[in-house]
């Protein structure tokens, strides 16, 4: 059925992607951060918040924000995955509705005309031979979805805000995709990584959690590091009728001997 | 039989049928006369210039005029007369042949003049009762909606209470009502011609300012006159909404709606016939084509209210507003007609989203200020920057009084007084005053809707048909509103359907030109003239 009709189910099978789809063929995690965009954490949040719903709830936020911009030089310092968790907490209360919304406006007009058109050359051309290529990005996923959509990636890796009754509880979702290091720049310059062999397709994502700044891993350290757990990610790919699907992101739990 | 095909349900169910069963015996259409325009000419004009035929223009292209005229007969009639007001011979055969009469005609308006409301809606479904008795087999599938559940809160099943106020008033008898109705109506119109309310009425027509000095004779009378058909009207407006209000519901649409399904469960009782109550019915999602919506009589008018300046919304928030699809309705409609002509269908159907997939006011009210905030997004200029900053709220009726509307208007309203000892030839503010006017009177209209009463409306019997369906048919004739996508909707279909075929007529400008085509029912004549008529892109909303 066509329409907004039957989406739940279709989202249930695109979620639902299990073994198969981990040994499937070459698959690439490829970071946005530097290669694609120079998106920092704190200023899609500080969109989301001047966008809030009422006129007071936009200067708390931003309020907010200027507290956590204050405070993020040592948070970040001290953890990045909590510096991480708590510039997300300002988004407490705020609908997923809207977020939604916000999220594609915010890529469409922030974002979008910042694209590197070295990057997403360098992106299409590996779509095109074929490859899936799962993005991987700190942003949250109501940005990401719409980047995924746009390049035409079917996959995407990225913080996912926790609801409930459609409102924001200001909680991540684990996993949590920190900010690249500061020394990032020094260290190596960013670039794709080919991941051929996806029966560890799991262990991926975990070392995007150890290492996300680089890809520094090699396919025999993965397999040291073998998990019994499985993230899936969610596709983007358009919905039939030519109009492009709300992203949501999902995760689920695979059973160890799957993949 | 289908009557009401002119009107925004109506076209979409024809047209939808006549995509997903193309091999159906035969539709006969009872269309109105309207004045020197016959039945034929309305619904010609109709296919030529409505964009719900466009799916059927597409698929038959020059070959449509002939599937017509195999699926579709058009007859004259009035539902309001004695034997629909069809020709002798036209209704013993429609007698005959009748498998099935879908009334999805009535006045939508919800506070229409008394005598308007009580003829399409009361005596109208009364008259078709009466026809479907003396049909041989036909059943009837009667169009009224769930708001005759009226002033009252929680779950609304789908059983026909005969004789029903939601007030719980006691010993209430919808036919004694009915003809009371009926009789305040003959005395009003005999005491509009009396010498007192003539005497009143003259008298105004003498204060006119602008008319005063040059009023006398047939002039004054033809005044006379045209103040008494207003005066007419607005006392039987004013007397239907407050009986309605009395009665526990909102309006005069409610109410005469319900009094119609009572009317047709003691008069029609014994026949197979199924009252259908859609909720607000509005955008579709998929046929007759995405995005397709008509009229200002549902939502519109508010929820381009919430794409102004206008902020602070006094809404119920965790009232649930049920909208539902046009095509959503139609899928049902189908369903429940088949099972009137199996003869397996239970008397009352809800076609509603509150239960099988809420939508509460908060998250409706955020949404429409989200697809006008995106709208808005799209445009350049200092206007646009700043309606996309002014999000509607929910507010609770006291502050919406404090600072809305209301508020603003006493503000107004002082300023003015301040000023009237000033010589200024116009009255300062005086269109801020008159807009403030209309909104106020705009969320009165509405509020029923949006702050009093939180209906869960069931929506049982319809699914358990669509359950019943072969697989291989769900995909044209299932229903299904709990796959529905608010967010999308909302965002990407309703809204911007609004804005490109209703929010145009509420500013006053043309709706998009079309290219125009012309269409005739009957054969052509042998020399192959047809009837051209032009489009301009409007009209046909009238029709």
């Amino acid at each position: 059925m066509g329409g907004p009709y039957g989406w739940a189910k279709q989202d249930l099978n695109q979620s639902n992607h299990n073994s198969s789809d981990c040994g499937a063929a070459a698959r690439v995690y490829w970071r946005v951060e530097g290669s694609l965009l120079e998106l920092t954490t704190v200023r899609p949040i500080a969109f989301f918040t001047w966008n809030g719903q009422t006129f007071i709830e936009r200067w708390m936020r931003r309020g907010l924000v200027l507290v956590m911009a204050l405070l993020r030089p040592f948070l970040y310092a001290t953890n990045r995955v909590f510096a991480t968790r708590v510039v997300h907490t300002v988004l407490r209360g705020i609908s997923r509705d809207r977020l939604d919304l916000l999220g594609e406006e915010y890529f469409q007009y922030k974002l979008k005309p910042q694209l590197k058109a070295a990057g997403v050359k360098e992106l299409r051309r590996l779509i095109d031979s074929g490859v899936e290529v799962v993005l991987v990005s700190q942003g949250l996923d109501q940005v990401m979805g719409p980047l995924a959509r746009h390049l035409g990636a079917k996959w995407v890796i990225a913080n996912r805000l926790e609801f409930r009754d459609g409102m924001a509880t200001g909680r991540l979702l684990d996993p949590v995709i920190r900010p690249r290091g500061v020394l990032r720049g020094s260290l190596a310059r960013v670039r794709m990584e080919r991941v051929l062999q996806n029966n560890w397709f799991g262990t991926w994502v975990w070392m995007f959690r150890a290492c996300p700044g680089r890809m520094r891993w090699s396919p025999r350290s993965l397999l040291r590091r073998g998990t019994s757990r499985c993230w899936s990610v969610r596709s983007c790919t358009s919905m039939a009728g030519q109009r492009q699907r709300r992203f949501r992101f999902a995760r689920r739990w695979q059973g160890s001997g799957s993949c | 039989m289908l009557i009401g095909v002119t009107g925004f349900i109506g076209k979409v169910w024809l047209v939808n049928l006549l995509m997903d069963l193309p091999e159906i015996g035969r539709i006969y259409l009872l269309i109105r006369r309207q004045k020197s325009n016959p039945a034929d000419g309305r619904f010609e004009k109709l296919v030529e210039e409505s964009p719900v035929f466009d799916p059927l223009y597409k698929r038959y292209g020059a070959g449509l005029a002939r599937f017509l005229r195999e699926r579709v007969e058009v007859v004259e009639g009035d539902v309001s007369q004695p034997d629909l007001g069809l020709a002798p011979d036209v209704s013993e055969a429609l007698r005959k042949n009748l498998d099935l009469i879908v009334n999805s005609s009535g006045l939508t308006d919800f506070n229409p003049d008394l005598r308007d409301a009580l003829l399409t809606n009361v005596d109208a479904a009364v008259s078709i009762v009466e026809f479907v008795r003396r049909s041989d087999h036909a059943g009837l599938l009667h169009l009224s909606t769930c708001y005759v559940a009226g002033a009252r809160d929680g779950r609304v099943g789908e059983t026909l209470r005969p004789n029903y106020t939601p007030a719980g008033v006691a010993n209430f008898d919808a036919d004694a009502e009915w003809r009371s109705l009926h009789e305040l109506v003959t005395r009003v119109t005999e005491q509009a011609e009396s010498s007192e309310v003539t005497a009143e009425l003259r008298q105004q027509a003498l204060q006119k300012e602008h008319a005063s000095k040059d009023l006398k004779g047939a002039a004054l009378e033809n005044q006379v006159r045209k103040n008494r058909v207003r005066w007419l009207r607005n006392y039987l407006t004013e007397a239907g909404k407050k009986r309605a209000n009395e009665l526990g519901w909102p309006n005069t649409y409610t109410l005469t709606k319900s009094l119609a399904e009572s009317l047709i469960h003691k008069y029609g009782a014994g026949l197979p016939i199924a009252m259908v109550r859609p909720s607000i019915v509005e955008t579709s999602v998929e046929k007759p084509f995405l995005g397709w919506n008509e009229g200002i009589n549902t939502s519109a008018a508010l929820s381009y209210l919430l794409g102004t300046y206008f902020r602070q919304l006094p809404s119920n928030e965790r009232k649930r507003l049920d909208v539902i699809p046009v095509d959503a309705v139609c899928r049902g409609m189908t369903l429940i007609a088949a099972a009137i002509i199996e003869r397996r269908n239970a008397q009352i159907y809800q076609l509603a989203t509150s239960v099988s997939n809420p939508c509460d006011m908060r998250r409706s009210i955020e949404l429409t200020s989200l697809a006008h905030r995106k709208h808005y997004r799209a445009l350049e200029g200092l206007e646009s920057w700043l309606r996309l900053r002014f999000d509607a709220i929910p507010v609770s009726k006291q502050r919406y009084e404090r600072m809305s509307a209301p508020a603003q208007k006493a503000i107004i309203k002082s300023i003015q007084r301040i000023m009237s000892p000033l010589p200024l030839r116009k009255m300062p503010l005086a269109r801020a005053e008159r807009s403030l006017e209309k909104v106020e009177k705009l969320i009165e209209l509405f509020e029923p809707f949006i702050l009093l009463n939180e209906h869960d409306f069931v929506a049982e019997n319809v699914e358990k048909l669509a359950y019943a369906l072969v697989p291989e048919e769900r995909a044209d004739f299932g229903y299904d509103t709990r796959g529905i996508d608010w967010w999308e909707y909302w965002i990407n279909i309703h809204i911007p359907a609004l804005r490109r075929w209703t929010y145009p007529l509420i500013e006053g400008r043309p709706l998009e030109a079309r290219p125009s085509r012309s269409f005739q029912l009957a054969e052509a004549e042998s020399n192959g003239d047809t009837i051209k008529t032009g489009t301009n892109g409007a009209t046909w909303r009238y029709s």
